[in-house]
């Protein structure tokens, strides 16, 4: 089958990265893209091949069904084709779907939750289907039942097993799916990193592929802390090789990205243009073009989604794949009490920004200046974490600038601590802390603003002495929420580390 | 132990570590301290012409310690004047301030020379330089680095706002002042005129 519009080509030249580069740097507007200029500027976005090989086990995770050929599609059938040993895990069964993807099979406007539960089954045998063009079998596939837009608030607030989320589609607070991997699996956060974790012990992966912390869709992001999760519990339990699994991230939903739309096999697909300012290590893949072919033909099996976003999904197929390295943000220390807490920046020199912010929505841009977060910075000494945010304007009362903090460390006899910590802050002092039964004053968690800097004293005891924190950090205007660093991986471990 | 800048609810706590610090100490000078709501509601004053002034060292929810260190151009009259400090402050005279023949100002400089006060006025001509810092952590926290970290901070937030060079009139016998700026980088000033029970400290920021 013949489907991509093959015409000439230059005979056995992969595209350079270099060159992928410098389509990057000319699109993104540089003030004078002079070409001997752009021949001697080193690459501000570092870049770097990457390679299937022999030997390498391949998981990969998407939340949606459609997502794993989006991200990774070229991937799985490089993977496939070498004979690498590859698992895809689909945490939800995209129930919650458009409804123009029933192209009016139902007139009733409010579905029932047992419409939606048929429509998951459809998705996932196209999912079987698409996988079988890339030569993956269908016990290669792990269904994992998770509901559909809910993997943010499973995340979120519903960690416990006591506390389930209900799903607004199919009204289910356990799995309803009889392929589910855990049959009857409980929809909370605490069950969904028991799946992974059962996974990765027993697939072992020497590679794993998850979502992009950046996405802005919520089943993408939360995905993306699952999967990273379930891998730093099993790091704490000494269930890993040194070293871990490579961690690779691809990115789905991201504003216009990726531009522009449509099919275009032969464009290289460059990180979007904000991101050219954030230090993170982008990988590609380069594919060929069989790979390409495959992975459209793959693409063209999810009927149901091609139906409302066929351009969209058809702008992923790319002469190459995109990646971005995960890597933990080490926290730096400090010199004991060497912070004051006062929203000046005076005493954080030399102490970088460990998260920023590449979005600037319209809204933040234009209304709610004072929502918008441009840069996280993070330090610590040996009792207490100290949090830095820079906003675009100057803080005011209106916002609740909250952070939330998930601890992760190694407690006495073997077990492992969690903390989970959400901290809500009102200007100019008002501190809470959100608890079983909902938010409480704080007087141990020190805050200052000054003009447009938020300066945060947390004691680590709060967070039970962690090894690693997952932050992230969102304004909200009465419950909605205005602007949102994605979650990051803090490293507290480090250089001055006592004992 | 966390470093901050002082909120406007922090003043009550450190008017009782104040009493509690310096109650003593003035007692064998032969002065006395007023009550502490009124050392609060004078602290308040403070606060309000330079609310940058009050550092404080906070374990847990407590305060275990505080700087004072206002900035030598602190707004100290149109404070008083604009937030009402000077109404309640005539109010209370005739009865609290004068028999102990004190004024809010007086308070904080007696207290720096031990229930005297130095023939420096904590105010100077020059206005990049800062004449007052007060210090004081919690009995049982003591010989902790506290203090020293106190004082550290209070000069980075002053070399951060623009002053030159800090002059503390201490007593000479205060050994326990003197060691605390020492080890902060101060050394002692040539003896000027009329200091005879006096030493100061100095330090360029």
């Amino acid at each position: 089958m013949r489907l991509l519009p093959w015409r000439r080509r230059a005979p056995s030249v992969p595209p350079t990265h270099g060159e992928a580069f410098e389509g990057f740097r000319a699109d993104h507007g540089g003030a004078d893209p002079s070409a001997g200029e752009r021949a001697v500027v080193s690459p501000a976005v570092p870049w770097q091949p990457l390679v299937v090989e022999k030997g390498q086990r391949w998981l990969v995770v998407a939340p949606h069904c459609d997502d794993e050929i989006l991200g990774a599609g070229g991937l799985l059938h490089r993977a496939a084709q070498l004979g690498c040993p590859v698992r895809v895990v689909l945490l939800t069964n995209g129930d919650g779907y458009n409804r123009t993807a029933l192209r009016g099979q139902s007139r009733r406007w409010r579905l029932t939750p047992a419409q939606y539960i048929e429509f998951a089954r459809v998705r996932q045998k196209e999912t079987l289907a698409a996988l079988e063009v890339l030569g993956i079998s269908r016990a290669q596939v792990v269904f994992c039942g998770y509901p559909d837009r809910g993997l943010a608030a499973m995340w979120e607030d519903h960690w416990d097993y006591h506390k389930p989320y209900r799903s607004r589609f199919t009204r289910a607070t356990r799995s309803p799916y009889d392929n589910s991997r855990t049959p009857g699996a409980v929809f909370c956060g605490e069950s969904v990193v028991r799946d992974l974790e059962e996974i990765v012990r027993e697939f072992r992966p020497t590679h794993v592929v998850l979502p992009h912390p950046h996405d802005t869709h919520g089943d993408h992001w939360a995905g993306c802390c699952f999967t990273l999760y379930a891998l730093e519990r099993l790091r704490l339990r000494g269930r890993l090789p040194v070293g871990g699994p490579v961690a690779l991230q691809y990115l789905v939903h991201q504003g216009l990205w990726p531009q522009p739309r449509g099919l275009r096999p032969r464009l290289a697909m460059v990180p979007p243009k904000p991101y050219a300012h954030i230090p993170l290590a982008w990988a590609s893949l380069d594919l060929p073009r069989e790979s390409v072919d495959h992975k459209l033909r793959a693409l063209l099996c999810y009927r149901t989604q091609m139906v409302f976003m066929r351009r969209y999904l058809l702008s992923f197929v790319r002469r190459n794949e995109l990646f971005s390295l995960f890597s933990l943000l080490p926290v730096p220390w400090v010199d004991d009490g060497a912070i004051l807490v006062d929203g000046e920046s005076y005493d954080w020199e030399g102490i970088g920004g460990v998260v920023l912010d590449p979005r600037s929505h319209m809204l933040t841009r234009r209304v709610g200046r004072s929502a918008d977060i441009r840069a996280a910075a993070a330090c610590r000494d040996k009792h207490n974490l100290y949090l830095r945010l820079e906003l675009r304007h100057r803080a005011v009362n209106d916002y609740l600038y909250g952070i939330s903090l998930h601890g992760v460390g190694r407690g006495g006899h073997g077990h492992e601590t969690r903390q989970r910590l959400r901290i809500g802050l009102q200007v100019p002092d008002r501190v809470r802390i959100r608890g079983e039964g909902g938010w409480q004053p704080s007087g141990e968690i020190v805050v200052r603003a000054q003009r447009s800097q938020l300066e945060v004293g947390i004691p680590l005891s709060l967070l039970g002495w962690p090894e690693r924190v997952f932050m992230s950090v969102e304004t909200r205007f009465r419950g909605l929420v205005m602007d949102r660093v994605a979650w990051q991986v803090l490293d507290f471990v480090g250089e001055g580390r006592e004992g | 132990m966390i470093y901050a800048v002082a909120k406007r609810r922090d003043m009550g706590s450190i008017a009782r570590l104040f009493v509690e610090s310096f109650a003593e100490r003035l007692g064998h000078a032969g002065a006395r301290l007023p009550a502490p709501v009124l050392i609060e509601q004078a602290l308040r004053l403070f606060y309000d012409a330079d609310p940058r002034s009050f550092l404080v060292a906070q374990q847990g929810p407590d305060i275990a310690g505080y700087a004072f260190a206002p900035h030598p151009r602190s707004a100290l009259w149109r404070a008083a004047v604009v937030r009402g400090h000077a109404l309640r402050w005539l109010w209370q005279w005739p009865v609290i301030w004068r028999p102990a023949g004190l004024s809010p100002l007086r308070l904080m400089i007696t207290v720096q020379g031990q229930g005297r006060i130095p023939a420096v006025l904590w105010r100077s001509r020059d206005p990049g330089e800062a004449r007052l810092l007060l210090a004081a952590v919690r009995p049982d926290l003591r010989g902790q680095g506290v203090g020293t970290n106190l004082v550290r901070h209070a000069l980075a937030a002053w070399r951060h706002r623009g002053v030159a060079r800090v002059r503390l009139p201490i007593p000479v016998d205060d050994e326990g002042a003197r060691r605390l700026l020492l080890k902060a980088g101060f050394r002692e000033a040539a003896e000027g005129r009329g200091l005879r029970r006096w030493s100061v400290m100095e330090r360029e920021l």
